[in-house]
């Protein structure tokens, strides 16, 4: 089939979908187009920094209309009367609140004040009638810096495997699986950019530094259609923009990174930046230390080590109220290396290891506003992900300097993008607001390039081996409506993608909606059901969680995956602080990749799709939510029974078996006591039922057909994943000191990981004990672990 | 060497932390009983033993004392008696070809077992030898109709009689196939391989017996001692899918068990509470005289 039949027959199945989905939009805003309505609009920000606020909440009292800020801090406002009383609300601010006249069309830029207690702030005081996405959840940096981290480091990606859900992986990784997902499935993007790994040390922290980020939002269904290429989640990152009017900056340090942040106008009230950069400090704290060490043991030389540093750059200027251009970079690298340099009778030997991983991110993106209902955005971006290893060992004359005998081993693998898309974004009436636009993707896979260069006798020898590069060309179009009707709310929507590669094309029609129906006051019902579809894989190892995960592309023989997801749910809200919600969701996955059994790790395998497998996947669960959002004493509890399984025709006989993540039950309690202005104390406690991994249950003899031995005692191997670990809990508190000094605002943090020394376990193997019986035994990482760091803001 | 590194970057970490060990017994270790069953053309044997717990050394533990009964397309053929070491075998019975058997054992104090294997369908191969011209090596040429529109599967094992004057010197060749037979696999008993290259067609499974064995070098006089006569048995089975299957994954499990890095590696196995292969074949054989030229 060539490319255009291939569309074709896509397009006319849907084709009658298309025109009544066409038809509906028309005919339910028919009316609102044709009638005469004035508009306020214009950008929502906060009033000290200057920064755009997401998600503000604006409506009429008088009318009841009412709408949210978009990405960019941009609303519109349509309104039939000739005056208003406008009133714009946001967590964390104080309600702004005016009378306006609105005979004619105007453009209003509010700026909010912000709070310090939030039991000031008045969460939507009245009701508009109006329902966010009950399954987008948003964490700001204040939630995240407030929670106990890890080390002491706070972190975005391990905050959220506090939220109904999110699964973690192994101990210590930042990995999340969502409702049954792989890590791979996860849409990780940081200002609009994909990003393709998230670790730093080894998944012990993300690449997001919380200087840098203002916030973070995450769907986990009822995925809007301008969102693709994803089948779990959607975790959108937005770096702070910088201070527009005054400088301003944040300086951390901690026992594992430290960092330091700085913003400011370059041209007051039009053009800001923002820098943050982070490193460890432990290796070069420690150096001396080894070259002492090494002096003491007569080495010639050594050096072991390990680093991390990230940096975020972000620019953004403002030539107009129409027209404002954004700049944002990112770049991070992790090592892992050792050097040593021994003397021999010859002369010395040298040997040299490293082993790295890093991104690189970097997007422009113009916003215009085309009088007062639309909003475009246009952007370029790049994102590459590249992790290499080099091992070096040469032998050189002690006079000369000469090297004699050498052996040089490069491995790299890295996968590439560049992308451009408009999204506009159209603010019809308050009932009614359209979106639609178009992304294009280059993306370029190198999997894996082996080089070996070998020098011994006066013979250099130079072998190479490659996993083949493929380059596919990936797009969507895309249109959505927000629709409210009195107490309903919905957003349909379809997103058409298609990807070409290997002269194949794979296209796909995803249709999206959701809704919700503010049943009273205090409670609404919502659902959703969405078809996502992913063009590229991540194929992970099942027995070890280590960065030897691999990117890899759709080919003419593997499939994109496909996922269908529906979600019920309802939620109460006690009061304006307390809500309680309840999600059930089951979602389908197919075309998903696994390594066949007893392939090995692909690197030096050219012909990779033969090591793998497809098949289907399925999860389903309840998810309960109880929160409460603001006070002296604010948090959450949440609570998750869920199942997640796979069936492969090649894995395990065939027969469905758990995912490796399968957790039947999750359960988080987050406590934040704001004891004063300057004092904060919060804890964490988290539950899940172990990971599942497959183990060699016995052993029996292998004997050829004439009754000879063969030699080889074979292993049984258990069903796969068909064994648990130990159930996984752990409890850390952490308090925050602050206090007001002459130039800034200083913090001391401190805190306790795993309070009760929980032994949880990383990876389990056999052993014997001392009797000869055979005993599993687990291998623990992190025992109580106290930790502090020092925080200045200025 | 990517291996390397990470071995290093583990050793790092575990190095580097507070590594606790916790120990959780395994609980009750179950044997199992491991059945063997390769019926072919000339009997049907069961081989039975105990399987080992991890924390177990030592040799293979027979089972004696089981009830073994034999079905062929579900007719009850009877029960097989005990020979010895854990080997029953059916007497006086010949099984045929593309009939389904299966086996019940009931094994005192553990309970049943089962196995199903069907017996592949029969061909007739035709051996014969070609002499290279000026030399001591030798084709045998092993002809045969694959059966198109089904998996056939097959194996491959070349003895060997070298008579030294009185003297008689048993050895098998190991038979490497060239293409396009690309995976087999291979071992000192013999080579296995599938019909996948050549479904449908006649086929010459060709092995090249080199010169070399056919003689022996002798240290003292310096010189190479050839045989005065030698006989070729080849031995050429079509065996069924759960023969073929077995091996192979046998043979992969084996080679991976040193590589931390691979994927765990399940072998084939038809037995219905616990381990072991139940297989089938035909096996064709004969006797080819050739007198190597010194």
């Amino acid at each position: 089939m060539n490319v255009w039949e291939a569309i074709k027959t896509k397009v006319v199945f849907m084709k009658q979908k298309i025109l009544v989905f066409i038809f509906l939009l028309l005919f339910l805003n028919y009316y609102e187009l044709v009638a005469q309505n004035n508009t306020i609009s214009g950008y929502v920000t906060d009033a000290k920094t200057g920064e755009r606020l997401i998600d503000a909440g604006i409506y009429d009292k008088y009318s009841g209309a009412g709408t949210y800020t978009n990405e960019y801090g941009f609303y519109s406002l349509s309104l039939k009367n000739d005056s208003a009383r406008i009133v714009v609300y946001y967590i964390g601010y104080k309600e702004w609140i005016k009378n306006i006249k609105t005979d004619t069309s105007t453009y209003l830029n509010i700026d909010l004040d912000p709070v310090l207690m939030l039991d000031e702030v008045i969460i939507s005081g009245e009701n508009n009638g109006i329902n966010k996405n009950s399954e987008l959840k948003t964490l700001s940096t204040k939630e995240v810096t407030t929670l106990p981290g890890f080390a002491g480091e706070k972190d975005f990606m391990k905050t959220m495997h506090l939220l109904p859900g999110i699964n973690a992986g192994s101990e210590g990784s930042s990995s999340i699986f969502v409702r049954g997902g792989g890590d791979g499935q996860n849409l990780i993007l940081l200002d609009g950019v994909p990003v393709y790994n998230t670790d730093h040390v080894y998944g012990f922290l993300s690449v997001f530094n919380s200087s840098a980020i203002s916030h973070l939002n995450i769907y986990k269904g009822g995925f809007p259609a301008r969102y693709g290429g994803r089948l779990s989640s959607v975790i959108d990152v937005r770096m702070k923009e910088g201070n527009l009017y005054e400088y301003h900056g944040n300086i951390v340090l901690g026992p594992v990174s430290s960092s330091i942040c700085f913003e400011g106008p370059v041209i007051k009230g039009k053009t800001s930046f923002m820098i943050a950069i982070r490193r460890t400090l432990l290796d070069i704290i420690t150096r001396p230390f080894m070259n002492f060490f090494s002096m003491m043991n007569d080495d010639a030389g050594s050096l072991f080590g390990y680093y991390f540093y990230d940096a975020n750059i972000k620019i953004n200027h403002t030539f107009s109220d129409k027209d404002r251009i954004f700049l944002s970079f990112y770049s991070g690298k992790d090592k892992l290396f050792s050097w040593q340099l021994n003397e021999f009778s010859m002369g010395l030997n040298e040997i040299d290891n490293d082993f790295n991983w890093g991104n690189i991110t970097a997007v422009a993106r113009w916003n215009h506003i085309y009088g007062n209902k639309l909003f475009s955005n246009t952007g370029v971006s790049y994102s590459r992900y590249k992790n290499g290893t080099m091992n070096l060992e040469q032998f050189s004359d002690y006079q000369t300097g000469d090297v004699f005998k050498s052996y040089l081993y490069e491995f790299n693998s890295q996968v590439q993008s560049l992308s451009a898309q408009i999204d506009w974004d159209w603010r019809i009436n308050p009932a009614n607001n359209v979106r639609f636009g178009i992304n294009y993707q280059n993306m370029y896979y190198s999997p894996g390039k082996t080089v070996t260069k070998t020098l011994n006798d006066g013979q250099f020898l130079v072998e190479s081996s490659i996993i083949p590069n493929k380059r596919s060309n990936d797009g969507y179009i895309y249109v959505e409506d927000d629709i409210i009707y009195k107490n309903i709310e919905t957003n349909i929507g379809i997103n058409f993608s298609a990807c070409f590669v290997d002269s194949t094309i794979y296209p796909t029609i995803q249709p999206r909606i959701r809704a919700a129906w503010l049943v009273s006051e205090n409670f609404s019902i919502f659902g959703s059901y969405t078809e996502m579809t992913q063009n590229i894989h991540m194929l992970t190892r099942n027995t070890m969680d280590l960065s030897t995960d691999l990117w890899l592309p759709s080919t003419s023989t593997i499939k994109p995956m496909y996922a269908k997801q529906g979600v019920v749910g309802c939620k109460y809200e006690f009061n304006k602080s307390i809500t309680a919600s309840f999600e059930a969701y089951y979602k389908n996955m197919d075309n998903l990749i696994e390594y066949r059994e007893g392939a090995n790790y692909i690197e030096n395998q050219p012909d990779w799709e033969s090591l793998v497998t497809a098949g289907s996947g399925k999860a389903y669960g309840v998810e309960f939510l109880l929160e409460k959002k603001s006070g002296i004493v604010s948090g959450w509890v949440s609570y998750t029974l869920s199942k997640s399984t796979r069936k492969f025709e090649e894995l395990n006989g065939g027969k469905e078996f758990p995912f490796k993540y399968d957790r039947l039950h999750n359960i988080s309690i987050v406590a934040i006591w704001n004891i004063n202005e300057n004092v904060n104390l919060s804890a964490t406690w988290v539950y899940y039922t172990g990971t599942a991994y497959t183990l060699t249950e016995g052993l029996y003899p292998t004997i050829y057909p004439d009754g000879s031995n063969y030699g080889y005692w074979a292993q049984a191997l258990s069903e796969r994943n068909g064994y648990r670990m130990p159930d996984y809990h752990r409890l850390d508190i952490s308090a925050n000191f602050s206090k007001i000094k002459k130039r800034g605002t200083r913090i001391w943090s401190i805190g306790i990981y795993n309070l009760y020394n929980r032994q949880n376990p990383y990876f389990m193997y056999l052993d014997y004990n001392d009797s000869g019986n055979a005993i599993l035994k687990q291998v623990c990482y992190f025992p109580i672990i106290p930790s502090f760091s020092y925080s200045f803001n200025f | 060497m990517k291996s390397v590194a990470i071995y290093i970057l583990l050793l790092t970490i575990l190095l580097t932390s507070c590594v606790k060990t916790a120990e959780y017994p395994i609980g009750t270790d179950i044997k199992r009983p491991v059945l063997y069953s390769f019926i072919n053309n000339n009997e049907i044997g069961v081989q039975l033993y105990w399987s080992r717990l991890l924390s177990e050394e030592g040799n293979k533990q027979t089972i004696n004392n089981a009830t073994v009964m034999l079905f062929e397309d579900d007719d009850y053929k009877g029960e097989m008696a005990f020979i010895s070491d854990g080997y029953y075998k059916m007497n006086s019975f010949i099984p045929g070809a593309n009939k389904e058997y299966k086996l019940l054992v009931d094994v005192p104090d553990y309970g049943e077992i089962s196995a199903e294997t069907r017996m592949p369908n029969e061909i007739n191969p035709v051996f014969n030898l070609t002499i290279i011209e000026d030399s001591s090596s030798v084709i045998l040429n092993q002809v045969f109709s694959d059966l198109a529109g089904i998996e056939n599967f097959y194996f491959t094992n070349v003895k060997l009689l070298l008579y030294f004057g009185n003297n008689v010197i048993d050895t098998t060749i190991l038979i490497e196939l060239s293409s396009p037979m690309h995976d087999n696999l291979y071992n000192e008993k013999g080579t296995l391989f599938h019909d996948r290259m050549i479904d449908g067609q006649n086929y010459n499974c060709i092995i090249n017996i080199e010169n070399y064995y056919f003689n022996y070098y002798d240290g003292e006089n310096h010189e190479h001692v050839y045989c005065d006569s030698a006989i070729i048995i080849p031995q050429f089975r079509i065996i069924n899918k759960d023969f073929y299957h077995f091996y192979i994954d046998v043979m992969i499990q084996n080679y991976n068990n040193e590589n931390a890095f691979s994927e765990p590696y399940p072998i084939h196995c038809n037995i219905v509470n616990g381990y072991g292969i139940m297989g089938a074949y035909f096996e064709y054989s004969d006797s080819l005289k050739h007198i190597p030229i010194h």
